[in-house]
């Protein structure tokens, strides 16, 4: 430990067991802690604000065990005493000023990088040996998923147990784009853009199933990777209905299909709305792609994301059951059964099956081919008395300098459709986006269970705004703010994890607990910041290409000698 | 020059010549008065950059164009100025050949009185000598213009006499009843009313009111799309001119009834005087110097040759005193209520104040001296002592007397005693509900709107006078540097102040700014920047644009 450690941990809390065995989970969090900030040698300290102690309960720090051995972490407690509590606006019905007691904490942190987190929060090691490994930048935000686990956590006090059960009991992941399962893949849910059994399921990028008067829909991120895996009996043509998004203004999107080494296999533009196709190779049955968009990325005006695409269906080409005998390649491209069937359009052969109907038979084939002009440049006849037969045209193609190369990927435009009016939808486009110069849709799942920046990007943007309101979205407000003076956003990706222990209702945000968390507020005559609203203030910051900061200089309650112990 | 200057000035001017004018005009008149200061030049962009580099204490923004009274040099001079103010100033604009004057509310001509003028479509006529002064915004709506005010609003205007108001309670009131209150330049309440709809209110002045100022005791509630308070607004305010009786001497034959009762109970004496009374009421029971007539005087009823109104109790009136002391003269009779039988007759002033009380038996003729001063007005409520019951069938009204005269006349035995009331008579002419039930329109916003409470409205009509102390600019990291409009970074600069901590304190005359004449209007502020103020009120914070490099660029 050092007077200027390396990363300082700031989180608030208070002795009155909110969400249930409360020093329960804080114990875990300090164990899991310190233990690995000792097996990684990483220089830190963990800054508790204890905001309005309860009157007759011990204190945090005595209520808490202590590992013997000596770590690189220094704990320090702050107190905000009741009295300072009591000046605040609804002190009575808000027993713990959440940001503003972080930002307490953050104005006295003395580590180069500071992480906001809270007292349940349990670190992968992967993550404290990044952290370790001091690769931190000033100038950038560090987010990072947020993997909720069981609360059960297991007996015995060994922090590799703890870590152990943390990986086999995640109950759901805030990603950036919504809420996945333990394995970090959007929800099985009926009626999705996937079919249960079509072999297809999304990976990340892909946000929530919405639904539309007509259509069950899912917005794309810049990149969404789905897995695949071609049942017995589907063509090796995935068909798409996918439609440009408001974001991309009038502009078309260009569509990439990334396959795992990184090359684009497919690719074509998007106007509107259409009917796709992507010809796999027939022998590629099961792997991951990437469906990367490329679209002008415009904000739109009540929705904080970027929406350059949205997928409305994805399925596998059926192919029809006579084709599936062991004579006729397991191919098809109609979904209907017509008499003459295409199987591929690769581009140097085209395969069609003609077969004639029960009771008739093919006397003749004969074969034209004209050129552009109309000339007959091919003529042949045959005569025959035979079934089914499989005509295969050979084309040769060859390029000026006679080195293309030709692949089996092929994304074609089948049909297109009717594209929705996005001015007149909710899905609008800000009126300002035109001159809009930076808009992301940042990570604010869960932000404050981890956000990190440099002590000294804290302090230019004074910390959380300090609403006495109900502290719903601050911390949100506070990563665009970041973001809008200039910051990058980067989330630190697998196996970097946080855990954070499951709760009781209406203790932080849980999907379960929203309803009793909302109405505990309106009993109490609280408000906070609405969704509607955080998205107009990130519209405003986008407007002014600048950070909205709601503190001044005394952040943080810097005027005040708040007493401190130290473990 | 001390180390260390009491102000800093930043113009920002476009042109040398104007910028040189400047410097050399303000550091004479700082010289002449002692007041400690730098001044600095800055193109538009570059206010920011001045800023971090201004030493003074406090720290004014203004124009290289704007010249400033000797008073508020010396006021600077006097160092009175406080860390927890945001010091605002009207803005004189001088024309070619008028000046205007751009205040809180908006922009305003200027008489040669230095009164704002009316505009074309107003409340009052522009020759009514009626003046909107400070509180009321300029006129709005169409066809019906009328003006909002805020929780106080200042009417001036020359002369006494009445003065008639038609207004209905805004957003800004709250739930109906509301009181509006009207008091006299002094400050002095001479007038309350509970308002539950649209009113006609009137007032009488008196010849040395000079105006007066109306002002909302429990306004000052927000609007969702609107920063202005909205409390109350005004769809017209004129001078009413005093009754003028139609007079018609009445034939003998036509007071006969009347007569013959009042003779029935042995009123020989009186007949003459009744006479005279009923002699000049023409169409009506109400003479000369009967300003007004109002609530408690039951319509206007005729039976036979005679007229009369039938009175239950309180029925008001309003006298005006000319020069010389008035008698109030009445022709009285007990009514059914009473079984007539005699009673009491009761004059009091609106505030309780008994002056004068008289027998009534059969007709009575009555001539009671007013104890006004000359000049004056009294609003007069008429009492029995005693109340009966409704006892004619079919009619539920409580008849206790009927006037078939009342006029003043001059007196031949005034009053020794003078009354000095110290409210003004104000009369409810009428009231019916209002055009718009606010507190149902802004129903949906209801929890937003109680949790914001009475915010301030401030002076960001232009804002060519901001003067902050250095640390409030510093710590508000000066204006926000984006590349919207000026006029919408500095009102939020102003709103960030206030929410800062700095009061708004707006400076007044002799305290006094000029610069010429611009007729492009400030640009209002767009929906996104109402809406960020509203939430600055709401949460009551400041909203800072800028990040730590301000200025520097």
């Amino acid at each position: 430990m050092s007077n200027t450690p390396y990363l300082s941990l700031v989180l608030a809390a208070r002795n009155d067991d909110h969400g249930g065995n409360m020093l329960g989970r804080m114990q875990a969090f300090v164990d899991s802690w310190m233990f690995q900030a000792a097996r990684y040698n990483l220089d830190s300290e963990i800054v508790v604000v204890e905001w309005n102690p309860p009157p007759g309960r011990p204190r945090l720090k005595d209520e808490l065990r202590w590992p013997a051995h000596p770590s690189p972490c220094d704990v320090r407690f702050i107190e905000v005493p009741r009295e300072v509590h009591d000046r605040f606006e609804h002190s009575d019905v808000i027993p713990l000023h959440q940001m503003i007691a972080k930002n307490v904490g953050i104005r006295r942190a003395r580590g180069e990088f500071v992480m906001v987190t809270n007292l349940d929060i349990i670190c992968s090691p992967a993550l404290m040996q990044f952290l370790a490994g001091r690769k931190l930048e000033r100038g950038v935000m560090y987010r990072l998923d947020r993997t909720d686990i069981a609360n059960n956590l297991p007996d015995g006090g060994k922090v590799d147990d703890l870590i152990e059960f943390c990986e086999r009991n995640m109950l759901r992941v805030f990603a950036r784009e919504g809420m996945l399962d333990g394995e970090s893949l959007p929800p099985e849910i009926d009626h999705d853009i996937f079919a249960k059994e079509s072999g297809l399921r999304p990976g990340a990028g892909w946000h929530d199933i919405e639904h539309s008067d007509y259509d069950a829909y899912r917005w794309t991120e810049a990149e969404a990777e789905f897995g695949f895996e071609r049942p017995r009996g589907a063509a090796p043509r995935l068909v798409m209905d996918l439609e440009a998004g408001p974001s991309a203004g009038e502009a078309p999107v260009t569509l990439e299909f990334i396959d795992p080494s990184g090359t684009v296999v497919a690719a074509s533009p998007l106007t509107g709305r259409a009917v796709m196709r992507l010809h796999f190779p027939p022998e590629l049955t099961s792997g991951r792609l990437v469906l990367r968009v490329r679209g002008r990325g415009l904000p739109l005006i009540r929705d904080p994301r970027i929406l350059n695409l949205r997928v409305l269906g994805m399925e596998w080409e059926p192919a029809p059951d006579w084709m599936q005998s062991a004579a006729v390649p397991a191919e098809s491209n109609g979904p209907a059964e017509p008499e003459v069937r295409v199987l591929s359009t690769g581009a140097r052969q085209i395969q069609f099956v003609v077969r004639p109907a029960p009771g008739e038979s093919l006397r003749k084939i004969e074969v034209a081919v004209h050129d552009a002009a109309g000339n007959a440049i091919l003529q042949a006849a045959e005569h025959t008395q035979s079934g089914g037969h499989l005509i295969t045209l050979n084309l040769d193609f060859e390029g000026n300098d006679g080195a293309r190369t030709t692949s089996p990927w092929l994304l074609e435009t089948v049909r297109a459709m009717p594209a929705s009016d996005w001015p007149a939808s909710y899905h609008s486009l800000n009126p300002r986006a035109q001159a809009i110069p930076r808009a992301a849709y940042l990570h604010t799942h869960a932000c404050g269970d981890f956000t990190l920046l440099s002590r000294d990007d804290w302090f230019a943007l004074r910390a959380y705004a300090e609403f006495t309101i109900w502290p719903m979205h601050v911390d949100a407000l506070f990563c665009y703010s970041a973001f809008h003076a200039g910051l990058r956003e980067e989330v630190l990706r697998d196996p970097l994890r946080i855990y954070h222990i499951e709760h009781g209702a209406a203790a932080g945000w849980t999907p379960e607990g929203e309803h009793t968390r909302l109405a505990r507020l309106q009993s109490k005559g609280l408000s906070e910041l609405q969704f509607s609203e955080v998205t107009q203030w990130i519209n405003l910051m986008r407007r002014f290409n600048a950070p909205l900061i709601f503190t001044l200089e005394q952040w943080g309650l810097a005027d005040l000698d708040l007493p401190e112990t130290r473990v | 020059m001390l180390d260390r200057p009491y102000i800093s000035v930043i113009a920002v001017g476009r042109s040398n010549a104007a910028n040189l004018a400047f410097t050399t005009h303000w550091n004479a008149s700082a010289q002449q008065y002692g007041l400690s200061s730098e001044v600095l030049i800055a193109p538009p962009p570059g206010r920011n950059a001045a800023m971090r580099q201004a030493r003074g204490e406090f720290v004014l923004c203004t124009r290289a164009d704007a010249e400033f009274s000797s008073e508020l040099i010396q006021f600077l001079a006097t160092r009175q100025l406080r860390e927890d103010r945001l010091y605002r100033l009207d803005c004189h604009m001088q024309g070619p050949d008028f000046t205007a004057l751009r205040t809180r509310e908006g922009t305003f001509r200027l008489t040669a009185e230095g009164l704002r003028e009316n505009a074309a479509r107003d409340i009052a006529p522009g020759n009514s000598g009626i003046h909107f002064g400070e509180g009321w915004f300029p006129p709005e709506g169409a066809p019906e213009a009328f003006r909002w005010m805020e929780n106080r609003a200042e009417i001036l205007l020359q002369g006494g006499g009445a003065v008639e108001l038609e207004v209905e309670p805004g957003p800004g009131a709250g739930p109906l009843a509301q009181t509006l209150r009207v008091l006299d330049r002094r400050g002095v309440t001479v007038a309350e009313f509970a308002l539950r709809g649209r009113a006609v209110l009137r007032l009488w002045l008196p010849a040395d009111a000079g105006g007066f100022r109306l002002e909302t005791p429990d306004g000052g509630r927000a609007l969702a799309g609107d920063l202005r308070i909205l409390n109350l607004r005004c769809l017209r305010c004129e001078r009413v001119s005093p009754p003028t009786p139609a007079v018609e001497p009445r034939s003998l034959e036509s007071m006969q009834p009347t007569l013959l009762r009042l003779l029935s109970k042995g009123g020989w004496l009186q007949l003459p005087a009744t006479m005279s009374l009923l002699n000049p009421t023409g169409s009506g029971v109400f003479g000369p110097g009967i300003e007004y007539w109002g609530e408690g005087w039951h319509r206007l009823e005729q039976s036979g040759s005679e007229q009369f109104h039938w009175v239950d109790r309180d029925a008001e009136l309003v006298v005006r005193i000319p020069a010389e002391p008035q008698d109030l003269c009445l022709l009285v009779e007990p009514g059914p209520s009473l079984h007539g039988q005699p009673f009491e007759l009761v004059v009091r002033l609106a505030g309780g104040t008994e002056i004068a009380r008289a027998k009534i038996n059969g007709v009575t003729p009555l001539r009671l001296p007013l104890p006004f001063a000359p000049g004056s007005a009294a609003r007069l409520l008429l009492s029995p002592d005693r109340v009966g019951d409704p006892l004619l069938p079919g009619d539920r009204r409580v008849l206790n007397f009927r006037v078939f005269a009342c006029a003043c006349r001059t007196s031949a035995r005034p009053s020794a005693e003078i009354v000095h009331a110290a409210a003004w008579p104000a009369v409810r002419v009428r009231e019916t509900p209002a055009a718009i039930d606010w507190v149902e329109r802004l129903a949906p916003a209801q929890a937003q709107l109680q949790e914001i409470g009475k915010p301030a409205f401030l002076h960001v009509n232009g804002c060519d006078f901001i003067l902050l102390s250095r640390r409030r600019w510093l710590e508000l990291r000066g204006f926000p540097e984006t590349g919207d409009l000026p006029e919408f970074m500095e009102a939020l600069l102003c709103y960030a102040a206030h929410f800062a901590g700095a009061e708004e304190e707006v400076l007044r005359l002799p305290l006094r700014m000029t610069r010429p004449w611009d007729e492009n209007e400030p640009t209002p502020l767009d929906d996104e920047l109402i809406w960020m103020i509203t939430q600055m009120r709401r949460l009551r914070s400041p909203v800072i644009v800028n990040g730590e490099g301000w200025g520097r660029e």
